[in-house]
Parts: C-alpha cells; structure tokens; sequence
C-alpha cells in the first residue's frame, strides 16, 4: 500500500537535474596574474518559435492557474531571459582575475560594429573594443514541456569565451536548468494532479533558474563558488601569523601558515589593504593535510589598523574554505611627509 | 527572530492556507529619491549585518553590477578597500562608519562622486514544519558627496515561504523545503534577487561614459636577492613605474596568484616578491580604480637574479 507512496517521495526527493556541458582549451586557464578584460557580448534568441499547440492550450493554462491560485510571473519573453542572463553571468563573473567591460559602453560600442559569428570576427571584434577575450553564446531554451502528469520547465544556454587574438574557443560552457512540477512532486489530490502541471506551463521561478544558470556557468569558468564546499570540504585550519610585536612598518615580514586540504589554490586577505597574497605548499602533514606558507613584506604605502589575516583556500572545481587568524596586525608605512 | 514573532507569522500563515503555492517575493521599497544620483558610485563595505563575509561579499558585488548594468561608473570594491585602509578605516569592521560626515571627507579626499551604503541587511530563517520563511533584506541607500546628504534610498526584502500549510498542491516540495535546501544557497539566490529589483528600481545613468582607458606600465624593474636557486624560497624586488592611482600587481608567468605592490609614490609601485621555484622573468599588471586592468607587462629579473631556469 505504501510502495506507490515511497516510489513517488523517492521521485519527489529528485529535482529536475541541470545538464552541464563543458570544454575548456589544454593550455587555457584564468590567471590573477594575467588577468583578462573580457566583453560580454548580449545572448542571440536561439529558442525555437512555439507550436500551434503552445496558442490552442492557452486558455487551459489559464484556467489552471486560476484553478491553483498560482500568481507568480509569468513566462518571461526570450529577450528579456537573455538580458538577465547576461547581466548575471556579467556579475558572477566579477573577480581579479577578470575585468568585465561595463554593458552600457559596451552596448554603445557595438551600435556600429558588426560580427558575423565567425572565429575572425570576433577577433576583430575584440581588437576594435581592446578586450582580451569576448564571451558570446546563445539562449536555446526557454520554456516547459507538459507530460500530462508533470511539467518540465527548462532554461537553457550555452556561452563561450573566446580569444580576443584569434577567435579560437578557449571555454565553452552549454548548461540547461531544469524545474519541474507535478506528479513526482505530490499532488495532495485529483485537482492538483491535473491542474499543477499545466499551471506550470505558464509560470514558473525563471529569474531563480537564470540565477542559477549564471551560478554554474561562473563556477565551471573561474573555478570558485561560496556554494561549493559547504558539505565539510574542503577545510583550511590552524592559521599561524609570525610577524614582529608591534606596529609593523616598512621592511618587516608577515608570515601566514595554515593547514588546508592537499591540491587546492591557497591565499591570504591583509585586512583590506591587499587581497588574495599567494601561499605555497610547503609541506605534507601526517594526516595527509598540506601545511600552506605566504609572506608579504610590507612597503612603504601601507596601513592597516588592527587588520585580520584570512586565510582563503579554493578547490578545484569549486570548493572554498575560509579561516581568520587569531591575531590582528598593525600596519603603518605611510611615507614621510615632504620637507 | 523572536518567539513571539515566529508564532504571529505562523497564524497569518495558517490564515492563508487556502491559499496554495510557494510564495516567493523580492520587493524594493522607496524610502527617499531626491534627484540625479551621481555617474560614478563606490560600493562600500556593509554596515551592521549578520551576513558571513564571503555572503556580504557577494551582495555588495551584486549590487554593484547592479549599478553597472544601469549604466553607472562603478569604483571596484578592492581599491576602495584599501584606500578606506589607507585612510585609517577599519572596514572589515560591522560599525565602521561613524558618520556619514566623516565618510562625505573621506569620498571627497578620494574624488568620488557617489557612495553606496548597504546597511542593516540580514538574513532570517523560520522553520515549523508546516510553515517555513527565509529572508534577506537590508537598507541600499546612495550618499551624493557633491552634496553631503542621502539622495537615494531603498528598502529591500527577498523572501520565500514555504510548507505543507502553504504547499498543499505539491506536497514533496512542501517537505523539501522544511527538511532540504540550503540557507547558505537561498541567501546567495536572494542576493541576485535584490540586485536585480535594486536596477529595476534605479534610474539610468545621466551620463553616457566613455570607455576607460586602459591604464599603462611604463617601466619594470626586477632584481634578485642573489641567493642560489635552492629550494628555500627568495625573493626579487620589483619596481613598476605606470599610471598613478591605481593597484599594482606582480607575479611569475604562469603562476595562478599575483603579490600585491605598493604605491609608494604617485605612480610608483614597489614590493617584494617571493619565489618557490627558479625564475628569470615577472609579469606585472596595473588596475585602475574602476577596475581597468592594463595590459600584461613581461619583464626579465636582472643579472644576480635568481635561479638559471625558465
């Protein structure tokens, strides 16, 4: 008798999965020491016009709606989709390995440039906006699919970062966000069962499913996410500050150790005064963890009142920790007044 | 959130149980718009949140772009950090502005035209079992420097509720959402959210900018320590001559981080750069206040460097 009920919570317990698809060139990866002045070109529609049957189920749609009480958005139209998309991907993008050129200059400079969609184009393209490489792609689904008992809404694009030398595809990232409802959700009765899913057609979380989109896109591309890692990795630990006792000044060195997961990218915050001071393996522990060192030694030019020192490790493919120092330090190197 | 509070919300929740689906909304609520707000704008750290960092981080580089994509000149959140450092500032602080007063002096000794203050921004989470609310909200308001006062304010608010009380047509997701989910990814979610309804909200920028310069190095100087290319670590001071004003950076090609330089006279940028491995060459690159970042700039470490290898 429970069976039916345990096969649709197991269902139930599924989401709709997201299709991730990436390619990335061999030699290509995203420097904080070369970083790139990226242009991020607007999403061309590549969504399929809707059937004549999308026009005829209309008025059903609606009655489920009204049926269901569900007064969220509506569908949003291709080009507005595209632009939030953009605009997402634009700001998840954001980092110092990156400069993203701003989409209102952007917009007017492409007014009267023109690119044909071939590699040579967009590498003349590139060059006319003096950008080191240009993101463009296309929106190629956006909508929902009824199954009588369940709906399945999809959001999908693909987007790719291309050379601003030659054109070449150094990253291509083709991602589909799935949502979904209906029967495998639990309808609480017949009414539902039949009304929810072609509510669904009409309405749905687009703006969450672009957000999370542009999420994926953003992690596969720079390699961090503050979402990845919060199931315990990885872990950054026992974050030692050995610097002299006292207000620190031009010429003193200020050594970071911390003990974090093997493999990953480590690096220190100095307060707010400089971001993201390389660390270096420096040796492997028993537990198999990597005790991480960095030093900064401080110049004439900075200060910095009672600065934490945090301790930053990224996993590949994702994952972040974060660990502060007990200790906060001084910093006072300001140059000498003129004479 | 009190006990209280959390018992109130669930009675108007119960009250709403006719009505089924999940309820998600995002609202920008004007608090005061008092003319043009400034073409450039910096995003300053947050005021009085109980945000993680890395969290508030995200917010703040959220409603950044939010200001981009109106077409605003936005000042990038690392330089103004470290000139609020520079300044004496404590920004990592949860009070660190005293006044908007003094806050005015200092945007004005920078030449900024605009501040954003994202104050009071919190995240809540309620979970009975039937009835399920989490939230982020907080105060986004614009400080004209040109004219010292607040120009520009809005509340914000993203919330989603959920439950089998609210859920009746779905019942799995009402179950998920009491017992699943992640408040950590909610919160990042609600943070597009509000940056999304802050742009909404915003005019278009006045001014139509013209895309910045890139800033330039003009010169390079990299010198060894001198010491054997050995496994300890040593070091090459580096010395950079380029466009004033700006952050400097310097790294070994091909390295995935950079070391900070410092500005110690205008336009004049030094630092020390350790080395784990044997290197004859350094890659310095500029970034300017808005973000602007110059060209890569390869130099070669002079003789009595360190290390024979590439």
């Amino acid at each position: 008798m429970f069976a039916p009920f345990a096969l649709l919570l197991a269902a139930g317990a599924c989401s709709v999965p997201s299709i991730v698809r990436v390619s990335r060139d061999d030699h290509f990866a995203l420097r904080a020491s070369e970083p790139l002045r990226i242009a991020v070109l607007p999403l061309r529609d590549a969504v399929p016009a809707p059937s004549l049957f999308f026009y005829l189920g209309r008025p059903f749609v609606w009655a489920a709606r009204a049926v269901t009480l569900d007064f969220r958005g509506s569908m949003p139209t291709t080009e507005s989709a595209a632009d939030t998309m953009r605009s997402l991907l634009s700001a998840r993008l954001v980092g110092e390995s990156t400069e993203i050129v701003d989409h209102v200059q952007l917009d007017c400079a492409l007014r009267s440039r023109t690119c044909d969609g071939t590699a040579a184009s967009f590498a003349t393209l590139a060059q006319e906006l003096d950008v080191d490489a240009v993101i463009e792609g296309e929106l190629h689904g956006l909508g929902a699919g009824w199954a009588v008992v369940r709906t399945n809404r999809e959001l999908a694009g693909v987007v790719r970062l291309r050379d601003g030398m030659t054109g070449a595809v150094l990253f291509s990232a083709d991602v589909a966000i799935g949502n979904g409802a209906g029967i495998d959700h639990g309808p609480t009765g017949w009414v539902s069962l039949v009304a929810t899913p072609l509510a669904a057609l009409d309405s749905g979380p687009y703006t969450e499913m672009a957000i999370d989109w542009a999420e994926v896109v953003g992690r596969e591309l720079l390699g961090t996410s503050v979402l990845a890692g919060a199931n315990g990795e990885p872990v950054v630990a026992n974050v030692v500050v050995t610097a002299p006792e006292r207000r620190l000044g031009a010429g003193d060195d200020i050594e970071v150790a911390a003990d974090g997961s093997p493999g990953a990218s480590v690096h220190f915050h100095l307060g707010s005064l400089h971001r993201q001071i390389p660390m270096f393996a420096a040796e492997t522990l028993d537990d198999g963890r990597v005790r991480y060192r960095g030093v900064y030694r401080v110049r004439v030019g900075d200060r910095a009142a009672e600065a934490p020192i945090a301790v930053h490790l990224l996993w590949p493919g994702g994952g972040e920790a974060a660990q502060s120092a007990s200790r906060l330090v001084d910093v006072f190197a300001l140059p000498s007044p003129p004479r | 959130m009190s006990p209280f509070r959390v018992l109130a919300r669930s009675a108007l929740a119960a009250a709403l149980a006719a009505m089924p689906g999940c309820t998600s909304q995002t609202t920008a609520t004007r608090l005061r718009a008092v003319g043009d707000l400034p073409s450039e704008v910096a995003v300053l750290p947050m005021v009085r949140t109980n945000l993680g960092p890395e969290i508030a981080d995200l917010l703040r580089e959220r409603i950044g772009g939010a200001f981009a994509a109106r077409g605003y000149r936005r000042i990038d959140e690392a330089w103004i950090d470290q000139r609020l450092s520079q300044a004496g500032m404590q920004p990592q602080r949860s009070e660190w502005i005293d006044s908007d007063m003094r806050l005015v002096a200092i945007a004005r000794s920078l030449g900024i035209a605009g501040v954003v203050v994202l104050e009071d921004f919190e995240s809540d989470a309620v979970t009975t079992g039937v009835y399920n609310e989490r939230s982020l909200h907080g105060r986004v308001r614009v400080i004209d420097v040109r004219r010292g006062e607040t120009t520009w304010s809005y509340w914000v608010d993203s919330s989603a509720m959920g439950g089998a009380l609210l859920q009746s047509g779905q019942i799995f997701d009402a179950i998920g959402d009491t017992f699943g989910g992640s408040l950590r990814a909610e919160t990042v979610r609600f943070a597009s959210l509000v940056s999304l309804a802050v742009a909404e909200e915003m005019p278009r920028a006045r001014d139509e900018h013209r895309p910045g310069r890139r800033p330039v190095v003009d010169a390079v100087e990299a010198t060894g320590d001198g010491a054997a290319a050995v496994a300890a670590p040593t070091t090459i001071e580096v010395a950079v001559r380029g466009t004033p004003d700006c952050r400097a950076f310097a790294s070994l090609p091909g390295c995935l981080g950079r070391y900070p330089l410092s500005e110690e006279s205008p336009g004049r940028y030094v630092g020390t750069l350790p080395v784990p491995r044997p290197a004859t060459r350094v890659v310095v690159s500029v970034r300017d206040r808005f973000g602007v970042t110059s060209r890569a700039h390869f130099a070669d470490v002079a003789s009595g460097g360190v290390g024979g290898g590439t």
